[in-house]
């Protein structure tokens, strides 16, 4: 790392800033530092180094004094980070814990953080599905939103430039709906999974199809991966413990290291970026005002581009508190859209089965992967009473169980011999969320947090559409889960699970064609202040169903490709 | 912090995407994220430091939970507890419940983990387990001989009062739980392997 001395300006002084370190800065740094670009990346949280900062790696479990599980205390203290399924024994050092970082629930609102060096490519779920042409269209063809600026030829190879980089494995499917990408070899379904998905086929003439999950896991390294450093997946699925691998993609394993062998790199850890600095003279953004996270001194960083990756709603927080003469209510905001239409995946319903069949058959070994039905409603027509669709994630084992009732040596002889019950299956639904006006994020005007910056204010909610989308998913996919000879069919709909929980929160500094109705143009660059780029969810038109990080890398890559050449020529 | 709302949920993750340890997925902590008094929140805090800080596992020693009135009042609380679940899993070829020191992980799990109306409940329940060994042998539990032991636990088990029921099925969950998770079990028994490096999706369960 680059040494720092805050006296001179010219020390502050770099080529390129990107905001937030997590999986779509990483991506912003790699490709700006190999553009030739000096780049300082800025993270709030601490550093985590790859390898030396996963202290839980490697504990097996007797090793946690809870087992795994957290402490009441712990949980108590921070009960919307114990509401995401990830925050563990083994994996709460990579959690924002929520005294420390509050922010306001108008309606209930569970955001989910990781403020460190790699932000929540340490910890995310790692699906890496391409959205398809039906995707890109949605908003022009159903009249929400507004039409994306561009299209799934735009994106192809962007998306085919990330995947080869990260690794993805997943099996060429042929589908329109879920294009194939650049592929390491695939996962295995499980036997009842393979019966699921030839029963799809059959009962559904190829219309609702089952594919292997497309996932960030090296499962034959390439060279590329190689020389990043990193080996193949051990197939622990301890993946938010931090891999020492590096056997799936994180900025911690892959871009960050990458751009740092460049030699092009700066990265400051516990640097809370305030907001962006503008210049009416230059009529452009100069820098970022940055507050340490300890000392809580203000110190300024100039560059002539700025990409801003600080995680969906904190880059809305940043644009917002950007204020300036010329952008009084935040830069880049003239339409008045920042932090407007926000939106999420509603994974608010899954499913439980059981299949009585297959007795004679289990699973070996460890896949940190699931399988995954994609959109099947109103994707090539509006077909149903609710605009779009949900995917599904879809996983199963054998329940496996001892008698317990026993006392004494017959119970210790019970406990060695496990029995095998049914096959059981799990699925829940990844539904896209229509982007609203009303669901929105803001500043408070009174309340600030320990660095003096303003608090968000979160208002997102379900609307009608979801909720008949739930009613839809139940009844479909029990009707799939009943044709398929499953039994026990048990559907939970979470209903207090609030927003945010899926961890793909999107939008608020959207894409589009017109300065008025959109905040960033087709290269993810402002409308209003050119040199200022937004890759992360926050540039999000709208949301699919597809895990969303492949499309928010693909986007950076590609806004990152165009600025690195803009500023060739000398137009940033 | 004023103004901030945390709106508290009385949802627990179901998930499909992840589990936690696969290895205790039907384990029995009875987390319900009731509120809990300040007094008590405070108490567990400073607990919980101690305890987080500490690289401990079960098999090492736990100092402070005997002492904690309220939970475990009584001086020699851990040790029946100790022979309770020794009598669940006994020495034989391979270690008991009391070699393994299962009493020091059911003792921090009940300190930590459990909500105060549980913690409440497991106390209660406890001294009943001499009232009910009286009754039935005329000496309290630890006096008695393994199979009068037994015999303890079995009724309590098939009893018709709630209280010995919920006692009983706490105590033993935390037995087989702390047992099948143990150093010695998962390494010498279960062949705990944390980097299997291989997914075969189906394969015959002679063979797994």
């Amino acid at each position: 790392m680059a040494f720092l001395n805050i006296n001179s300006i010219k020390d502050r002084t770099f080529d390129a800033i990107v905001v937030g370190s997590g999986i779509s800065g990483g991506w912003a740094a790699k490709e700006l530092t190999e553009g030739g670009l000096k780049t300082l990346v800025l993270e709030r949280g601490r550093a985590v180094n790859h390898i030396t900062d996963y202290p839980t790696a490697f504990k097996n479990p007797w090793e946690f004094d809870h087992l795994g599980q957290l402490p009441n205390a712990v949980k108590e203290a921070n009960p919307i980070a114990s509401r995401c399924f990830a925050f563990a024994e083994d994996s709460a050092q990579f959690f924002v814990k929520d005294d420390e970082h509050p922010y306001i629930q108008d309606k209930p609102f569970d955001w989910i953080r990781g403020y460190q060096v790699g932000g929540k490519s340490l910890t995310w779920g790692r699906g890496t599905q391409r959205w398809s042409e039906y995707d890109f269209d949605g908003p022009a063809r159903d009249g929400y939103a507004v039409d994306w600026p561009v299209r799934y030829k735009d994106m192809a190879p962007w998306y085919s430039h990330v995947e080869k980089f990260v690794g993805i494995s997943g099996n060429k499917d042929g589908l329109a709906q879920l294009p194939d990408g650049e592929f390491l070899p695939p996962h295995e379904m499980s036997c009842i999974e393979d019966h699921f998905k030839k029963q799809l086929a059959i009962n559904y003439k190829n219309t609702r199809p089952m594919v292997i999950g497309r996932c960030a896991h090296l499962t034959v390294p390439k060279p590329i991966h190689v020389e990043q450093g990193r080996a193949q997946c051990q197939h622990r699925n301890l993946c938010r413990r931090g891999c020492p691998y590096g056997g799936y993609f994180s900025s911690n394993s892959s871009t960050l290291p990458w751009a740092e062998k460049t030699g092009n790199l700066t990265l400051r850890p516990d640097s809370v970026v305030h907001s962006i600095i503008y210049d009416d003279a230059k009529q452009k953004a100069t820098g970022v005002r940055v507050i340490d996270a300890h000392t809580k001194e203000m110190v300024e960083y100039f560059a002539k581009v700025i990409f801003v990756n600080g995680s969906t709603l904190n880059t809305n927080l940043i644009l917002l508190n950007s204020k300036s003469s010329r952008f009084e209510n935040g830069i880049g905001n003239d339409s008045g859209l920042v932090g407007k239409y926000v939106a999420f995946h509603n994974f608010r319903t899954n499913i439980v089965a059981e299949h009585e069949g297959f007795k004679d058959t289990t699973t070996a070994g460890v896949r940190p992967n699931m399988c995954y039905i994609p959109r099947f409603r109103n994707v090539f027509k509006q077909e149903t009473n609710f605009l779009r669709g949900y995917a599904a994630g879809f996983i199963s084992s054998r329940v496996t169980y001892n008698d317990e009732t026993l006392i004494g040596e017959s119970l210790k002889d019970s406990l060695a011999n496990k029995k095998y019950g049914n096959w059981r299956v799990n699925t829940g639904m990844m539904g896209e969320t229509i982007p609203k006006e009303t669901n929105f994020v803001s500043l408070d005007a009174n309340l600030k947090d320990a660095w003096g910056i303003p608090l968000l204010k979160v208002s997102v909610e379900y609307d009608d559409n979801d909720e008949k989308m739930i009613k839809d998913f139940g009844v479909q996919m029990s009707e799939m889960l009943s044709k398929a000879g499953f039994k026990n069919i048990v559907v939970n709909d979470l209903v207090g699970k609030a927003p945010g929980l899926d961890i793909h929160e999107m939008g608020g500094v959207r894409m589009g064609k017109d300065e008025k109705t959109s905040v960033l143009n087709k290269w993810n660059q402002m409308h209003g202040c050119k040199n200022v780029f937004v890759t992360d969810g926050a540039c999000m038109t709208s949301t699919s169903t597809q895990n969303p990080s492949l499309t928010f890398m693909a986007f950076t890559a590609r806004a990152a490709d165009y600025a690195v050449r803009e500023m060739k020529k000398g137009n940033l | 912090m004023p103004g901030v709302i945390n709106t508290v949920s009385l949802f627990i993750h179901t998930g499909t995407r992840d589990k936690v340890l696969p290895s205790i997925r039907d384990f029995l902590c009875q987390n319900k994220l009731k509120k809990m008094k300040r007094r008590d929140l405070l108490k567990n805090l400073l607990l919980t430091a101690g305890v987080l800080a500490a690289d401990v596992t079960w098999s090492k020693s736990l100092q402070s939970a005997g002492s904690i009135k309220g939970i475990f009042p009584r001086a020699d609380d851990q040790k029946l507890i100790a022979e309770i679940m020794e009598t669940f899993i006994p020495e034989t070829a391979t270690p008991g419940a009391k070699s393994l020191k299962l009493d020091h992980f059911a003792m921090r799990m009940i300190r930590d983990c459990y909500v105060q109306n549980d913690q409440n409940l497991f106390s209660k329940g406890l001294a009943l387990v001499d009232q009910v060994a009286l009754g039935l042998h005329n000496k309290n539990f630890i006096s008695g001989s393994k199979s009068e032991r037994e015999l303890v636990l079995k009724n309590m088990q098939e009893s018709k009062e709630q209280m010995q029921l919920d006692f009983i099925k706490i105590i033993k969950a935390l037995t087989i739980v702390g047992y099948q998770n143990s150093e010695y079990v998962m390494t010498n028994i279960q062949h705990y392997n944390m980097n299997p490096g291989f997914f075969n999706g189906c394969v015959p369960v002679s063979k797994s």
